[in-house]
């Protein structure tokens, strides 16, 4: 066994921070952004919300709500959730591989700058004459046209090249993760012993690959026809919309698969058994990506510019590698010795309430069911089920997971729970009843609806959930500081980890290992757990 | 042995096998897919994304491996060179002089990058 040559040392303060190379640094780093983001755009949310808690309020105009739900809408998946599943891979692939560092690290550094230029620009827009974009997050033409009938105004011209800069950094990242993955791996670490987290990040960063060009060409030619290239005659508005959703539905599961991997490593890990059915778990995600390459215009069943009965088709397959993935949950925890940590509940809960996003995705995905609830809030509940009841549930398994790695600190159990219990009664409270006021008929992106349609005690409900929702992300927050501020010491491996990332200190250092164990399979540290037993 | 992935990255090359074959299926399924429910071959964007999928994974089975990857652990050229980049793009809605601009300071941060990586060496 030998250990890494001798590394310069790292600088500090915030000037290390801002040009570190170190792939952990940069993770947090763009972490740390995503996370202001966040509150910025969520806030928003809170803002609708309280706009629609019951008919005729008005707090705010018609058309500052237009700017409220694009940016909320648009500020979530470009600048918050796409690149905290990337960055995820970002600071863990590496570590899983055994690999010294990412493949292009200072790539990787320019996507977290690219992140903040971009997001900066789309916020921006708010300071503007004309406002903040405001043609929802895909912005449509004719509406995202410049002319007096779209939406005119610089604003909204920030908020198209703000999104290409934000997806152009999250792609330099998928090209990183997916290279280091194919190349960087230390020895032994074949690819059928790469652990489930970094398989998922493999799916997750060929659809990055292979679908995120589509946003930046849609972007430049959206940028182009409001400066003067005339598209109108060549069938733009369905042209732009298979480009959008040629990046717009592969990236939900961009913003998905890093979390199933997150929640199937927090079960393994807290049932103390290695994953169940691997080899089916990598066949299913690979068929998962394959599979959600090919659905994109489910999301234009209406326009009568889609092949109907080709998506529908694909889109309903999806359910076989999705079920694919639950079995193996269900399989890991079975015989499991079971530990309730907060990791554990955030991944038991990110399984159970995707399924109701999935399954009312086996709805929207039939053309006459589509054609029902298009554009009303039962698709802004479905797709909240899978984007914020999923993908966040998934985010936190993970962060409860590894943060004693990244920190060399534990979390507080106590506030942990907390959160959990609220963050579970405020997502069903919010999402559940739009279910039911848009199967009822109520379309989304309005700033009002009648008193005479019943809809003001389900909204009122949904507004009262944002809000338990926001304070149990105020108690994460608490739980956070008090975590960081009065530390207790975690070790390097407090929960009897399987994954390479377990095998080095807490936090690692620059060079990552200095030392790793023989990999025999995609748990080496089970096995020498079990090898010593 | 922690050999930072550069045994791995010189001699295995399955993982990028893999992904090219992901990538070869795909070309040839999802035109033949659509032929078959809809009896028209419709959108090139499925070709032109695999087409993507299969160049990056070309890349990485010819790759044959090299030196390190970095010139330390900061790169303040990089964060210079990603800044005018976003100005220039964000030239093209604004006008020429922030394009102007951008670049200067994508040029700037470009040829720090060269010297960082020559010192490296």
């Amino acid at each position: 066994v030998t250990t890494a040559a001798t590394e310069p040392r790292p600088l500090r303060g915030p000037v290390a921070w801002a040009t570190s190379v170190d792939h952990k640094r940069v993770a947090l780093l763009g972490a740390g952004v995503s996370a202001a983001f966040f509150t910025a755009v969520g806030i928003l949310a809170l803002v609708m919300r309280t706009e629609l808690a019951q008919p005729g309020l008005q707090i705010v105009s018609e058309d500052t709500y237009n700017q409220l739900f694009t940016i909320h809408g648009s500020g979530m998946i470009y600048l918050v959730v796409t690149p905290l599943a990337l960055l995820l891979g970002v600071y863990f692939v590496p570590l899983q591989v055994g690999a010294r560092n990412i493949a292009f690290p200072r790539a990787t550094l320019a996507g977290v700058w690219l992140l903040i230029a971009g997001g900066v620009l789309i916020l921006l827009g708010f300071a503007t004459g004309q406002g903040a974009g405001k043609a929802g997050w895909f912005s449509y033409p004719p509406l995202s046209d410049n002319t007096a009938a779209g939406t005119p105004g610089p604003g909204m011209d920030m908020w198209v090249v703000g999104v290409m800069l934000a997806v152009a950094g999250s792609g330099v990242w998928g090209v990183a993760v997916l290279w280091t993955i194919l190349r960087r791996r230390a020895a032994g670490m074949t690819m059928l012993r790469l652990p489930p987290f970094t398989w998922t990040m493999l799916a997750t960063c060929l659809l990055v690959v292979t679908s995120f060009p589509a946003l930046i060409v849609a972007m430049s030619l959206l940028l182009a026809d409001r400066h003067g290239l005339d598209l109108s005659s060549s069938g733009w508005p369905i042209d732009y919309q298979h480009l959008f959703w040629f990046y717009g539905h592969p990236v939900v599961y961009v913003m998905f698969f890093p979390f199933v991997g997150a929640a199937l490593e927090a079960i393994a890990v807290f049932s103390g058994r290695r994953l169940f059915g691997y080899p089916a778990f990598v066949v299913a995600i690979m068929l998962f990506a394959a599979l959600s390459m090919s659905v994109w215009a489910h999301h234009m069943f209406t326009t009568g510019g889609a092949a109907n009965l080709y998506y529908a088709g694909t889109s309903t397959l999806l359910a076989v590698p999705a079920g694919l993935e639950y079995v193996t949950a269900a399989g890991t925890l079975w015989h499991g010795k079971v530990r309730f940590h907060p990791a554990m509940l955030f991944a038991l809960a990110f399984f159970v309430q995707f399924l109701v996003g999935g399954l009312s995705g086996i709805w929207v995905g039939s053309p006459p069911l589509d054609y029902h609830v298009h554009d009303t809030y039962f698709v802004v509940a479905h797709f909240h089920y899978t984007l914020f009841a999923g993908s966040l549930f998934g985010l936190f398994a993970g962060i409860y997971l590894w943060w004693p790695k990244v920190t060399g600190t534990l979390l507080r159990t106590g506030l942990a729970h907390v959160h959990f219990w609220l963050l579970v009664v405020g997502t069903n409270l919010t999402f559940f009843p739009m279910f039911i006021v848009g199967h009822e008929g109520m379309v989304r992106r309005i700033a009002d609806y009648p008193q005479s349609a019943g809809w003001g005690g389900l909204n009122l409900l949904e507004t009262i959930g944002s809000y338990v929702i926001a304070a149990a992300l105020l108690t994460f927050a608490a739980n956070v500081v008090v975590s960081l501020t009065h530390r207790r010491p975690a070790g390097d491996d407090p929960w009897g980890g399987q994954a390479l990332e377990w095998a080095t200190t807490s936090p690692p250092p620059p060079h990552n290992f200095d030392r790793l164990p023989p990999i025999r399979s995609f748990a080496p540290l089970l096995d020498l757990r079990q090898e010593r037993t | 042995v922690n050999d930072g992935g550069m045994r791995a990255r010189a001699r295995e090359h399955d993982g990028a096998l893999v992904v090219f074959l992901w990538a070869l299926v795909l070309a040839v399924l999802m035109p033949a897919l659509w032929v078959l429910f809809e009896n028209r071959l419709e959108p090139v964007l499925a070709t032109a994304g695999v087409a993507a999928a299969l160049i990056v994974s070309g890349a990485a089975l010819l790759d044959r491996g090299g030196g390190a990857d970095g010139p330390g652990w900061h790169s303040w050229p990089t964060v210079a060179f990603a800044v005018g980049a976003a100005l220039m793009v964000a030239g093209a809605a604004f006008g020429v002089w922030l394009v102007a601009a951008g670049g200067a300071v994508a040029a700037f941060g470009a040829a720090n990058m060269v010297i960082e990586r020559r010192r490296a060496r």
